[in-house]
């Protein structure tokens, strides 16, 4: 096998020209032909004693496919690894000389895609914003405000419902006078004045009324709702009132914070936790922002073109993760991969050029700090020895933090060069910007 | 010879182990084939040379006995035929690629 040469004629396709000795293709034909002579059966031939030369006459050509065909598969994969090229897709092959002659050296042509074109990595000065955030006593405020909405209490009362109160209602459903037996209600709480996905409507309707008030809705369903019996038709809801009751915040005072497990249910030390908590959250997010950033900027300072087939792949494996989060939801059916195109594109980027990143500049995958990674996402479950052999035993698993870390190790490493203008961020927006899961 | 008997005369090469042995001989290249039961050798020789564009030092025939087969109680008889061995002059042989 010799690559007689190799030229791009794209920026991700390359053609490369091969050639291959004759002795090696006639050697495996004569092999193969050899192997099959002692198999096949033919008129006025004893099994095995079939004559070389016969064999030529009947299987040659046939043979002789198969074998170019394998011949190709096996030099293209040298010359790949010789070349040190990614394939991706099928290439195509072009034989120049005819394949029928035996005399002559083979000699192909192939044209394939490779996963990214050259990279020229550009990573002086990446400019990035380094954001600093301060907690500040604002922020713990509005942190115990939403402690205190998550211990929301119901309490009933006998008043009118107003927007925000929980309605408890019993009812039935009919359709142009016929009853919907699916639309059969028992006990349902709904939100007043809060817009309801399955009873659109319904719950604006709901401010207002009184506990065992019977009353008489018209709803109107949207063409798109996702029980076609329903879709585009109004019905009429006939609801009698069980219950009503008003949202009761818990005072922010010393039964409050015993009930977060502040022993001494002193105020001044819930806040010290929260703070503590907060800060903990904050590191986190905040090198996961950073990171980010850093690799965001990486692409956008070495703007590469990736091959689609890898987007494509990408796009579908976060196509079925998604759909296997949102298992049983109505919309996970009607998603499709495109809608995840442009993310799969940036990470199948990023990722590469992480790669060319260590390649380039033989960063080393620390052991150390993959184990110290699982420890830290063991370290919040109950039992973390459980945790750490479920990533230890699947590859997969491994493979994911390791590109994690790898991520890391060359963020750190850019951080020598890159510019990095300070900024000051509020905490909240520093949290909801990082992305919930690490990986 | 008339040419359109000449083209009914070959009617296959005999493949056989026999056959193949026969070919590969260095000195008496034979090559077999069957012929028509009525072909004399003169006729086979035409029709070898007229077809393969080659000379022919010899031809031999031999008259096959179709063989007796019974189905049941009926008792079968298959067609005799005839099988000629065909010697060329040094230089020349045959190959299925050289029938014109």
């Amino acid at each position: 096998m010799r690559v007689v040469s190799i030229e791009p004629t794209d920026k991700l396709e390359r053609r490369m020209t091969i050639e291959v000795p004759k002795e090696d293709v006639q050697n495996k034909i004569e092999t193969r032909l050899k192997s099959l002579a002692k198999q096949t059966r033919l008129n006025g031939f004893r099994p095995g004693k079939i004559p070389l030369r016969v064999m030529q006459q009947k299987f040659g050509p046939q043979v002789r496919q198969e074998v170019l065909n394998e011949v190709v598969q096996t030099s293209f994969d040298e010359a790949v690894q010789q070349q040190n090229l990614t394939v991706t897709g099928d290439p195509t092959v072009d034989f120049d000389s005819g394949i029928e002659d035996v005399t002559q050296d083979l000699t192909y042509t192939v044209v394939f895609q490779v996963f990214h074109e050259d990279i020229d990595l550009h990573l002086d000065g990446l400019a990035i914003e380094k954001p600093i955030v301060e907690i500040s006593d604002q922020n713990i405020d509005s942190m115990l405000e939403r402690l205190q909405q998550q211990r929301q209490r119901w309490h009933d009362v006998a008043a009118v419902a107003e927007v925000g109160y929980r309605v408890t209602l019993d009812g039935s459903v009919t359709i142009g006078g016929e009853r919907f037996d699916e639309g059969e209600l028992k006990k349902v709480n709904i939100i007043a004045g809060e817009p309801n996905i399955v009873f659109p409507g319904l719950a604006e309707g709901l401010v207002g009324v009184k506990e065992n008030e019977d009353k008489t809705i018209d709803l109107t369903f949207p063409g798109d709702y996702p029980n076609e019996i329903l879709a585009n038709k109004t019905a009429q809801f006939s609801i009698h009132i069980t219950a009503v009751a008003e949202p009761k915040l818990p005072e922010i005072d010393n039964e409050f914070a015993k009930s977060l497990g502040v022993e001494d249910g002193n105020l001044e030390t819930l806040r010290q936790q929260v703070r503590e908590n907060m800060g903990r959250e904050l590191k986190f997010a905040l090198k996961s922002s950073y990171r980010q950033r850093m690799l965001n900027a990486l692409l956008e300072a070495n703007l590469i073109t990736v091959a689609d087939s890898l987007v494509a792949q990408e796009s579908e494996r976060m196509l079925k993760m998604q759909q296997s989060m949102m298992q049983g939801l109505p919309q996970a059916q009607n998603m499709t991969a495109d809608f995840f195109k442009d993310e799969a594109k940036q990470r199948i980027q990023i990722s590469v050029l992480v790669q060319e990143v260590v390649k380039k500049h033989g960063l080393q995958l620390d052991q150390s700090k993959v184990t110290e990674m699982i420890d830290n996402i063991a370290y919040g479950y109950e039992r973390p020895d459980d945790v750490i052999n479920w990533y230890r035993n699947d590859p997969q698993r491994m493979k994911q933090i390791e590109s994690s870390v790898l991520e890391d190790e060359v963020t750190e490493f850019l951080m020598n060069t890159a510019q990095a203008t300070e900024k000051q961020e509020d905490f909240f927006d520093v949290m909801d910007q990082a992305p919930r899961n690490q990986m | 010879m008339n040419q359109a008997r000449l083209m009914q005369i070959l009617l296959a090469p005999l493949e056989s182990e026999k056959a193949n042995k026969l070919a590969d001989k260095e000195k008496s290249r034979q090559y077999v084939f069957k012929v028509l039961c009525s072909a004399s050798k003169l006729e086979v020789k035409a029709a070898i040379e007229f077809l393969f564009e080659v000379k022919v030092k010899n031809v031999q025939t031999v008259n096959v006995k179709g063989k007796t087969k019974s189905f049941g109680r009926a008792q079968g008889k298959r067609s005799d035929w005839k099988k000629a061995y065909v010697c060329l002059e040094d230089g020349y042989d045959i190959t299925l690629s050289n029938a014109v």
